[in-house]
């Protein structure tokens, strides 16, 4: 009797496990670590947004798997002698409408991006946009106010999508309306609280792609269920791997790992009180952290040391001289300590936050470290939207900070260090305004020449180091778990990790 | 006639209680929101990049967050008496449709939790007061203390890796329409339900056993015995019946507890519940999003605590004569 009952449970779960993935043919399914605030094309909401928007829009450029620039709804593009003026040649595409893609959609998605009633993130980069001229259906032509080197990249940003300029003129104020662009996936159901669902726009421009009929976006906040979910094969990939996870997912034979160095940790300090307004302090924190410390404690040995400035090799400003300009040496940094005034040390705010284990776990780390050399930091650990409030309005000592630069152009310097009249942002140091980075800063953003570029930037290393308004810790790994019987899938190089979405377009499913 | 003007007072005071608790709830909650640091404006507008003071400022006026206190809280409440719960910040779709679409099976996973918790706990009670005293009883009282003890995140983690990772036989997470796969939809549903549940199931188990002790001693079921009614039918259909009461009590007033409880299963099983939602909007600072949220769980509670309460009136007088 009992061996009998037992049976028909086993039973019964096995024909419910068999029945299960029937309907999930050629659907891959991507666990998102956090349900997107908005799919508004022009604001960047953070990396689950973008994901989906890269599946959804393409710009006149994109970032491609390779981290170059690639062309996309423009086949080609020219830049005067001067500098002054961008044209682009579209190629044959079209929304998922249906309706082509035109110079006057082009025309619009700027207009609309620039306009009073915009929130776009870049809108301050892109307003160097003086007019946009319509030449032919298929050419258009950007004027700019002033040169400006970076512009490309500004326009391969994932906010930068071409929009149907009908759809614009509906539907440019309502932050709800069902999205519509000219990338690989069309938009069909946002299921609140739950997953956003995606299917193959049949009229790509790209052929043969996607190669998924169906995409779905599931929302797996929990780092352990987001876990679980790729473990048992309930989802085909997931973003944001918790380094805790890292060696057993490693190990998992059904699973690879997709990881890119590219974001880094740093601290920032608010310049405005002694003693981090005096640069020998910074640099005395500099040379008190042990890197691999923060490495092993916070990410599980998933990262690399980060000594002098955040800069990939090859790129401008790169100098392997300075790559290692700081080390780790209590010892001289007990010395500026007191060269500073400072021989006993000192207390100060160090903020975090306890919402993400990576963040504090490196301001736990840092805290031990500095202790080391006398200074006793006090850990202020609100939850996340708490942090940005203080981080916002310059409220701290110093604080812990994951970033990456937006664009690989070394103009991503500009947003952290340049000084200028908003003293107080997200991603510098409140207060610090130095004449000569700001300069510098200048001078590259105009700079045609490519070796006067590079030099520009190589005097502006060796200011940055000199002032240290941040201390930069470690590149951290940012990784991607991907099913084995899923292929295409890229983690973008370098900083561009989190425009990884761009990729789905080349998946399939075996 | 006196005894239904009675029920009427009784009635008519509770709702009155009920109100003024839910307006204390919706005052703590507005003011709790806009005195914890955190800016729903800067969250909106991004987290990677600086928008100009302009931007903030215009989004602020937008979203009507620039206006004083106590404006925005009694224009809110103004509006919440209709039943108007505002729009979500950060999409402007209305907040009931919010609470409408997760609150269903928030209560889904809640009312499964009790039939699991019922189905496994009565019987387990029943058996522990037939075997009072003897090893049986002893294994079962242990058991029910285990399940009570035991947190739901730790008995949903070893559920998850016994029978999703090691096993194979249920998804470790998510949910499907029941529409589109209803099979699915129960698979997904089992193992969150059961996590809930099990400590239910221990304290039905406890209550069903004392319950039914005290209806074992009790003259008229020795007086039934003496009159050499069958044992099954003493058990039955008459200690059983009797010792049902407070049972469903419990079970009745566990609906309320159990709103608070599906907050941990539903992050641990990703079920896309009111709590998971309101665990979001609180850290979007969605500020009408979580007003309305709680309001209606706190809503829900009293409701199912003033029912059960008018319930025990209905069922012994004594209590309405004593309140009134």
């Amino acid at each position: 009797m009992r061996t009998s009952f037992k049976t028909i449970l086993l039973a019964a779960t096995f024909s419910l496990t068999a029945l299960a993935p029937a309907w999930a043919a050629k659907t891959l399914y991507f666990g998102l670590s956090v349900e997107p605030s908005t799919l508004e094309a022009s604001v960047q909401a953070g990396t689950a947004a973008r994901t989906v928007r890269l599946a959804i829009h393409r710009g006149l450029l994109n970032y491609g798997v390779d981290g170059k620039l690639s062309s996309e709804l423009a086949q080609s593009y020219s830049v005067s002698p001067d500098g002054k003026e961008y044209t682009f040649i579209l190629r044959k595409a079209s929304f998922h409408d249906g309706e082509p893609v035109t110079a006057e959609d082009v025309k619009a998605t700027f207009a609309w991006l620039l306009g009073p009633n915009s929130r776009a993130t870049y809108k301050g980069e892109l307003g160097v946009i003086d007019s946009i001229e319509v030449v032919d259906p298929q050419t258009v032509r950007f004027h700019l106010k002033n040169v400006f080197v970076p512009f490309p990249h500004y326009l391969a940003l994932a906010e930068s999508a071409i929009l149907p300029k009908a759809w614009l003129e509906k539907n440019g104020t309502n932050p709800n309306a069902a999205p519509v662009g000219a990338g690989p996936f069309q938009f069909v159901t946002w299921s609140r609280g739950r997953e956003i669902v995606l299917k193959k726009f049949p009229g790509y421009y790209k052929a043969g792609k996607p190669g998924v009929d169906e995409l779905h976006f599931q929302f797996t906040t929990d780092d352990d269920t987001r876990v679980n979910a790729i473990r048992t094969g309930d989802v085909d990939i997931i973003e944001y791997v918790p380094w805790k996870d890292l060696p057993a997912l490693k190990k998992d034979k059904n699973i690879r790992i997709e990881s890119t160095s590219g974001p880094f940790m740093m601290l920032q300090f608010n310049t405005h009180f002694e003693p981090f307004s005096k640069p020998e302090v910074r640099q005395a924190v500099s040379y008190a952290i042990n890197r691999a410390v923060v490495i092993d404690t916070a990410f599980n040995g998933a990262g690399t040391p980060l000594y002098g400035l955040p800069f990939v090799k090859g790129a401008p400003g790169y100098n392997p001289a300075l790559e290692n300009y700081f080390s780790y040496n209590p010892a001289k940094a007990k010395e500026l300590l007191a060269k500073a005034g400072y021989p006993n040390g000192f207390k100060a705010r160090l903020l975090a936050t306890a919402q993400y284990g990576y963040h504090m776990n490196t301001a736990i780390a840092v805290k031990s470290e500095l202790a080391k050399v006398g200074i006793d930091a006090d850990l202020d650990l609100p939850d996340w939207a708490g942090r940005m409030a203080k981080n916002n309005a310059g409220n701290y000592d110093f604080v812990v900070a994951g970033t990456a630069g937006d664009i690989t152009d070394p103009d991503w310097l500009s947003n952290f260090y340049y000084g200028g009249k908003q003293l107080v942002r997200m991603n510098n140091s409140p207060y610090f305004d130095d004449p000569e980075i700001n300069r510098l800063l200048d001078a590259g953003r105009v700079t045609l020449d490519e070796t006067a570029r590079a030099k520009i930037y190589d005097e502006f290393a060796k200011r940055a180091l000199e002032l240290s308004p941040f201390a930069y810790i470690m590149w951290r790994d940012q990784s991607y778990a991907v099913r084995s019987n899923v292929s295409g899938f890229t983690n973008l190089p370098g900083f561009l990790s989190f425009q990884s979405g761009y990729s789905l377009e080349n998946v399939t499913l075996k | 006639m006196t005894g239904l003007l009675g029920f009427i007072s009784f009635l008519s005071r509770r709702v009155v209680t009920a109100c003024v608790q839910l307006l204390i709830v919706a005052t703590v909650v507005f003011s709790v929101m806009r005195v914890m640091p955190g800016d729903p404006v800067m969250l909106l507008l991004g987290t990677e990049t600086n928008p100009s003071p302009e931007t903030v400022a215009a989004m602020r006026h937008q979203l009507n967050l620039d206006r004083p206190f106590l404006e925005q809280y009694s224009d809110w409440l103004g509006r919440v008496v209709h039943f108007d719960f505002g729009n979500s910040l950060t999409n402007n779709f209305p907040v009931a449709d919010y609470v409408a679409d997760a609150l269903p099976r928030t209560l889904e996973l809640a009312l499964a939790a009790i039939i699991v918790g019922t189905l496994i706990g009565v019987p387990l009670g029943i058996a522990a007061a037939l075997h009072r005293g003897r090893w049986l009883d002893s294994a079962l009282t242990s058991l029910a203390t285990l399940g009570i003890s035991v947190p739901v995140y730790i008995l949903g983690s070893l559920l998850i890796v016994v029978f999703s990772l090691r096993l194979g036989w249920l998804p470790a997470s998510g949910y499907t329409d029941i529409g589109r796969n209803a099979v699915e939809h129960f698979r997904r549903l089992s193992m969150p339900a059961f996590t809930l549940g099990f400590g239910l199931a221990a304290s039905i188990a406890r209550m069903t056993r004392a319950s039914m002790l005290e209806i074992l001693g009790r003259d008229f079921v020795r007086a039934l015995r003496a009159k050499g009614i069958s044992e099954r039918m003493v058990i039955w259909k008459h200690v059983l019946r009797n010792a049902a009461i407070p049972v469903v009590t419990i079970i009745g007033l566990q609906l309320g507890n159990l709103m608070g409880g599906t907050v941990l299963v539903e992050a641990l099983f990703n079920w896309p519940g009111l709590a998971t939602r309101l665990v979001n909007a609180v850290q979007n600072r969605n500020y009408p999003l979580v007003q309305g949220s709680i309001l209606v769980i706190a809503a829900l509670f009293i409701a199912i605590n003033m029912g059960v309460e008018l319930l025990y009136g209905v069922i012994d007088p004594r209590i309405r004569r004593r309140r009134s």
